[in-house]
């Protein structure tokens, strides 16, 4: 008698007599059959998603815990995780009873944990504006780790040349790394092209930099500020993937940016001189961060 | 021979301190056909005869003169399809500069990078040299350029440059013609005159290609009926 020995009927536990093998390799052909079935009408969810003991050996975790980090966690497991989760174990033979133990930890895991996004870890506030002929870019000065104060000198705004600087809110741990590797490459361009980078050039690199990052982001959210050819002030934001925002009047970002808009938006005059913009900003930064818990402890202004 | 225990290995150096792979090919490039280049003060005007082996070759299918960029054109003297690889390098290194920061590529950085893949091939396995010296014109925030690359991987920026067969009666020719101030329609003229004067027959609006780029920063290569235009003006 030949009976097609699936190597997944190891893992069920299957293996045996000859007769008992038959009938788990029938069982595992009408389970495929269904699953086929499931995934052609798209009724995969994760309740059936086929799973084995490997689940509990907690290698599901990282994935779980990324997830937690990067999105505010959805209850129901209708997210990423749940496509993680079926990419994951499609290949193995199902077991009804572990996938319900799976729904239950995952549900008690994603309840237990604080929404909160990376990008909220350290708190920020990152601001910049154009005036006349000048531009100004200030940050707060707090590195915590979530409500727990730890440092109120860091530094989120760095200076590229003497009319190009950059504002790194977000995870303060990339915002370092990021700022070293646009140092480097701004350095190779200097050397190779003996000039400095215009603003806006430098904005597409960072631009670039954080798109080849694409599936594993820097969790920052640059502010980019200088003063390009004839001293034209230019500013901009991206996103955590070099999406570039432009604006002719202020950029914002960080977890105060919210209150930073509306200060800013309420405050903002254009052609400011250097003076009152100087003013205007530290004022924006101050009302802002007051309403922000995770950012504050004085600010640093940068006037250019 | 000597130097024939030398002539095989590309990095070996003979005992007179020379590659002698690189001499050769730029003994290919001086038997080609010749090409020159001259930066005026408005722009920047490169020509090639095109000497074609019969004629019943349809003459309008060979194009020797290429665009880089819009900004950028390319002329070479030497081996046609070792140019090709070269123009098409060269443009994707364009087009990535361009990708990394919205800007187009300046021509002191397309030069140096067309440089260094030459300089690459006389220094890898597997590999020879590139039989091709190219003259690059180009346009950019700095001004008029013009440039020499040669096999070897070494650039030169010139006034007014020539290459291939007659290159030192071609370069003569320059030296007396040459003056800091001249117009783009002036060097055009002495390109032209530069030519005629190695050029084997008459040359004819067929037979020559002129490249020319303005301060409008557009690389244009002639069309016959243009270049017939300018020679009518020289005559």
């Amino acid at each position: 008698m030949t009976t097609v020995q699936a190597p997944r009927a190891a893992s069920a536990g299957g293996g045996g007599a000859c007769g008992q093998r038959e009938e788990a390799s029938s069982a595992l052909r009408e389970e495929a059959s269904q699953r086929r079935e499931r995934r052609r009408t798209g009724d995969d969810r994760i309740w059936w998603a086929p799973a084995r003991e490997v689940v509990f050996n907690d290698q599901w975790r990282p994935l779980c815990r990324t997830f937690l980090l990067s999105k505010k966690p959805k209850l129901g497991l209708k997210s990423p995780l749940r496509e993680l989760l079926l990419l994951r174990f499609s290949s193995s033979t199902s077991n009804l009873d572990a996938c319900i133990r799976i729904r239950l930890r995952l549900r008690r895991e994603l309840a237990a944990a604080p929404a909160m996004s990376i990008f909220e870890y350290n708190g920020s506030a990152v601001v910049a504006m154009v005036g006349k002929n000048c531009f100004a870019i200030a940050s707060d000065r707090r590195l915590g780790v979530q409500l727990q104060t730890v440092a109120t000198d860091f530094q989120r705004v760095f200076k590229i040349h003497d009319k190009l600087y950059i504002g790194l809110s977000g995870l303060a741990t990339d915002a370092q790394t990021l700022y070293q590797r646009l140092v480097f490459r701004h350095k190779l361009y200097q050397l190779r092209e003996e000039r400095d980078m215009k603003p806006q050039t430098f904005a597409s690199l960072v631009s670039a930099l954080l798109y080849e990052k694409r599936f594993g982001p820097y969790f920052c959210q640059p502010v980019i500020a200088g003063l390009g050819e004839d001293n034209e002030p230019f500013i901009c934001t991206m996103d955590c993937i070099g999406a570039k925002e432009l604006a002719k009047d202020f950029v914002v970002s960080g977890t105060a940016s919210e209150s930073l808009y509306g200060a800013c938006e309420s405050m903002y005059k254009p052609n400011m001189e250097p003076e009152e913009l100087f003013e205007t900003i530290s004022q924006a930064l101050q009302s802002s961060v007051d309403r922000d818990c995770l950012s504050g402890w004085g600010g640093f202004v940068l006037l250019v | 021979m000597g130097d024939s225990q030398y002539s095989f290995s590309l990095t070996t150096f003979s005992p007179s301190g020379k590659l002698v792979q690189i001499e050769h090919a730029l003994t290919a490039v001086g038997s080609g056909q010749t090409s020159l280049g001259i930066k005026a003060a408005n722009g920047v005007v490169i020509a090639t005869e095109k000497k074609l082996p019969s004629i019943l070759v349809d003459e309008t299918s060979v194009q020797k003169i290429q665009s880089l960029t819009p900004n950028i054109g390319v002329v070479y003297s030497g081996m046609g399809p070792d140019f090709r690889v070269l123009v098409r390098k060269s443009r994707k290194q364009a087009q990535q500069y361009y990708r990394l920061y919205k800007e187009t590529i300046p021509v002191t950085q397309l030069v140096r990078e067309t440089a260094a893949v030459m300089q690459e091939f006389t220094q890898s396995g597997g590999v020879r040299p590139f039989g091709v010296s190219l003259l690059i014109a180009g346009y950019d925030d700095n001004g008029p350029q013009l440039y020499q690359v040669d096999p070897s991987g070494s650039y030169f920026s010139w006034k007014a440059s020539a290459m291939g067969k007659n290159v030192s009666n071609a370069k003569t020719f320059l030296e007396k013609r040459y003056t800091e101030d001249m117009e783009l329609d002036d060097a055009i003229h002495t390109a032209i005159l530069t030519l005629k004067e190695g050029y084997e027959g008459q040359i004819s609006a067929n037979n020559i290609e002129i490249g020319v780029i303005r301060s409008d920063r557009e690389f244009k290569v002639l069309t016959p009926a243009e270049i017939k235009d300018f020679l009518e003006e020289v005559e």
